[in-house]
């Protein structure tokens, strides 16, 4: 009986094992690229081990082209990623969380109407919406700036907004009705019952926010003006031109280094990540 | 205890507090005041990038009343699409040839006919090539950046290995060396005289390397007439020949296009469709390739085709509606000098479009071909993508075609016939869209 557990235990392993290698080896694939001579990027079949190791790939990456004039200015960019990201990830935690809070726990008239009308918004695609969006920001003077990349995250998103009231409604309300006969309010009762309660589900909303926009191209590249106001997305365009070649080795080294955040922040997340997505019940 | 919230909400705050002030300083740059700034919008980066650059810090160091401000940004055609129907676009943006009918029809971009006369910026000016893929229902939309021209590339070598000691001129003798060169052992495809499938850009250009037209310039699509089914037969005889599992097996071999493992550039294709910008690839990625160029072959009963080309080229338009109109002419005008024109051709590595060219400006060419580029823009032959702004969809209709009959699942003829049935009621809906456009005036 105990050796049949174990294996159990040792098959389950590796099927896990071998479905994490499928998905690990595109990262491991963009690493090997990083370290390897131009020459060696595209060759087929494909070398899995350089000739020459060159780890300076990463730092060329980072200072690509500073002798000429397209100079990519990569600590730049990435400040502005950083200062986006911050904005938006506070504003779409804060927003979202009251929003779901009224959604979940609070009882008027229209609610769920109101509730299925937010839904509704994740249902129109962003192409449909550039024009009229972009239509607004410019008579609010907001074109060439960082506001429309961050100010509607703190107005709500209807996917977080969504995650959320999922996870608020598992709070047994018995919490809540306590609190209000020892007097507390609405707010109180969100603020300091509610929300530490909801750490994992707002870990969930903080990282998507924050993946979404650290990685987002289409926004920038429809608002941003000015060179030095761009995002590292748009700045990994640079490493390749209309007809001078790819170079893929910096390109690589350059996304490996653009990356490297979001993987800290999840490493450092995962707990809460995958407790928020077990619990809220979105896969 | 310390409260975690305590400590963490102020920092948050902070944090939060800094990135706003510094998205709002960076979004706000003390600006020279004294100039008229100018938006100039381009897709080039890397060295092409670095051309254009050049270029714009003459000319803002020249003069002291505009300043350029240039903005490289990949996705630049949706980008002044959007920024254009929102009403707020660029002076200038730089856009493919190609996409010309889309811009005009949609009426974001001017007519440049008066502001031609008015700088001498006319037709024997420029290459006539040049000049004519800037032409759209009768007048002028665009002004040149950089162009280029299509030539068969071949490798010496193998060539020579085959007993050829000069390039083919026909389709017929293509299809003679093709057959001489193609080299299958053991069951596996290891060399190729011509792929049609590499590099596969250029779909829609069969039909017209066989003489054929895509549509009769006003209402009817003509896909299915002689020239354009015998340049499908042509296509679909590379299947029939050698196999069309062999030829995608071989092909899936090659690496992306800017590698070493490129097909032409590794030797496994002894000939190939490019543009002039191939010179630069062979340095790069394989510099003891032994290359030549001729202009495409022409089939054995039309030597009237003799010489024919594919030109396509940047262009700069001038966006309608823009805020500083008559400064962004001035920049165009600059731009379409004699030496501002020839920093940029130099810089990019390509011919310039203009008719004149000094001889500094052939003498500095890395390109050991670029005459044979400059002389096929000339030819009466060049031919351009055609002028509809449908011309993805049929492309996208084309490309379909081509890859039935390679299957052999749909014969030529079929083929013809349901690409020229499918894009027809597509090029009705879109002259009933362009008329009711022109009677509601815009």
């Amino acid at each position: 009986m105990k050796s049949k557990k174990k294996w159990l235990t040792i098959l389950t392993h590796g099927v896990l094992i071998s479905f994490s290698c499928l998905f690990i080896f595109p990262f491991l694939w963009l690493l090997d690229t990083a370290i390897k001579p131009i020459g060696e990027t595209m060759k087929e079949p494909p070398v899995w081990i350089p000739s020459k190791f060159e780890f300076h790939n990463f730092w060329d990456a980072i200072t690509y082209g500073s002798d000429k004039v397209g100079y990519i200015p990569f600590f730049v960019y990435a400040q502005n990623s950083l200062m986006l990201c911050t904005l938006v990830v506070v504003g779409r935690v804060i927003s979202n969380s009251v929003v779901a809070y009224a959604f979940a726990r609070l009882r008027w008239w229209g609610r769920d109407f109101v509730f299925a009308l937010t839904l509704a918004t994740m249902m129109v695609p962003f192409p449909v919406l550039m024009v009229p969006t972009f239509t607004i920001f410019r008579h609010l003077d907001w074109i060439g700036t960082y506001r429309p990349l961050w100010v509607p995250a703190w107005f709500g998103s209807a996917f977080s907004i969504f995650l959320l009231r999922q996870f608020f409604r598992t709070i047994p309300f018995e919490l809540s009705e306590a609190a209000r006969i020892d007097g507390a309010g609405e707010w109180l009762i969100f603020k300091s019952i509610i929300l530490p309660l909801c750490k994992p589900a707002l870990s969930v909303v903080a990282l998507f926010a924050f993946m979404g926009t650290w990685n987002d191209f289409l926004g920038p590249l429809i608002y941003l003006l000015r060179q030095d106001t761009f995002t590292l997305a748009i700045g990994l365009e640079f490493y390749h031109s209309k007809a001078g070649g790819t170079q893929w080795n910096l390109l690589m080294a350059a996304t490996a280094i653009v990356i490297m955040p979001v993987m800290i922040v999840f490493f450092f997340c995962q707990k809460q990540f995958i407790k928020g997505i077990a619990i809220t019940g979105i896969k | 205890m310390i409260q975690i919230g305590k400590v963490f909400v102020p920092i948050l705050a902070a944090m939060t507090v800094g990135a706003y002030l510094g998205t709002e300083a960076r979004s706000h740059p003390a600006e020279d005041r004294k100039r008229t700034h100018i938006a100039v919008w381009v897709g080039w980066s890397g060295f092409e990038y670095d051309a254009f650059q050049a270029v714009v810090n003459d000319y803002n160091k020249q003069q002291n009343t505009i300043f350029v401000d240039l903005l490289s940004i990949s996705g630049n055609s949706l980008k002044t699409l959007i920024s254009a129907s929102a009403g707020l676009p660029p002076e200038i943006s730089l856009l493919s040839a190609s996409e010309i009918p889309q811009f005009a029809d949609a009426g974001a971009i001017e007519i440049l006919d008066e502001i031609c006369k008015e700088n001498g910026l006319t037709e024997d000016k420029y290459v006539p090539g040049y000049w004519d893929v800037m032409q759209y229902q009768g007048h002028s939309y665009a002004l040149p950046a950089t162009p280029a021209t299509i030539a068969l590339h071949y490798n010496t070598d193998i060539l020579k290995s085959a007993g050829y000691t000069k390039a083919p001129e026909t389709i017929e003798e293509m299809t003679e060396m093709e057959n001489k060169i193609t080299t299958i052992k053991e069951g596996k495809m290891v060399m190729a005289g011509f792929l049609p499938t590499e590099p596969g850009w250029w779909t829609w250009a069969w039909g017209p390397f066989f003489g054929g037209k895509l549509w009769d310039g006003k209402s009817k699509i003509t896909f299915n007439d002689p020239e354009n089914l015998r340049a499908m037969e042509w296509y679909g005889s590379y299947s029939k020949r050698f196999g069309h599992q062999q030829l995608t097996a071989y092909k899936s071999g090659f690496g992306v296009f800017a590698s070493p493992e490129n097909g032409f550039l590794a030797g496994r294709v002894a000939m190939e469709v490019q543009g002039v910008w191939m010179s630069n690839f062979i340095k790069t990625y394989s510099p003891t390739l032994k290359w030549d160029a001729v202009p495409f072959p022409y089939p054995k009963d039309r030597p009237d085709l003799k010489g024919h080309t594919i030109v396509d080229q940047d262009i700069f338009v001038l966006l309608k509606g823009c805020k500083h109109r008559s400064e962004a002419i001035k920049f165009l005008a600059y731009c379409e000098s004699q030496p501002a024109m020839e920093k940029l051709c130099l810089g990019q590595k390509k011919c310039s479009p203009l008719r004149n060219k000094t001889d500094e400006f052939w003498a500095k060419q890395e390109n050991p071909r670029i005459r044979l580029f400059d002389e096929m823009a000339y030819s009466k032959n060049a031919f351009a993508n055609p002028k509809i702004a449908i011309m993805p969809q049929y492309q996208a209709e084309i490309s379909n075609a081509l890859d039935e009959v390679a299957l052999r699942t749909l014969t030529p003829k079929e083929a013809v016939d349901k690409v020229t049935a499918r894009m027809q009621p597509k090029l009705e809906n879109y002259l009933r869209v362009l008329e009711a456009r022109r009677k509601a005036g815009k």
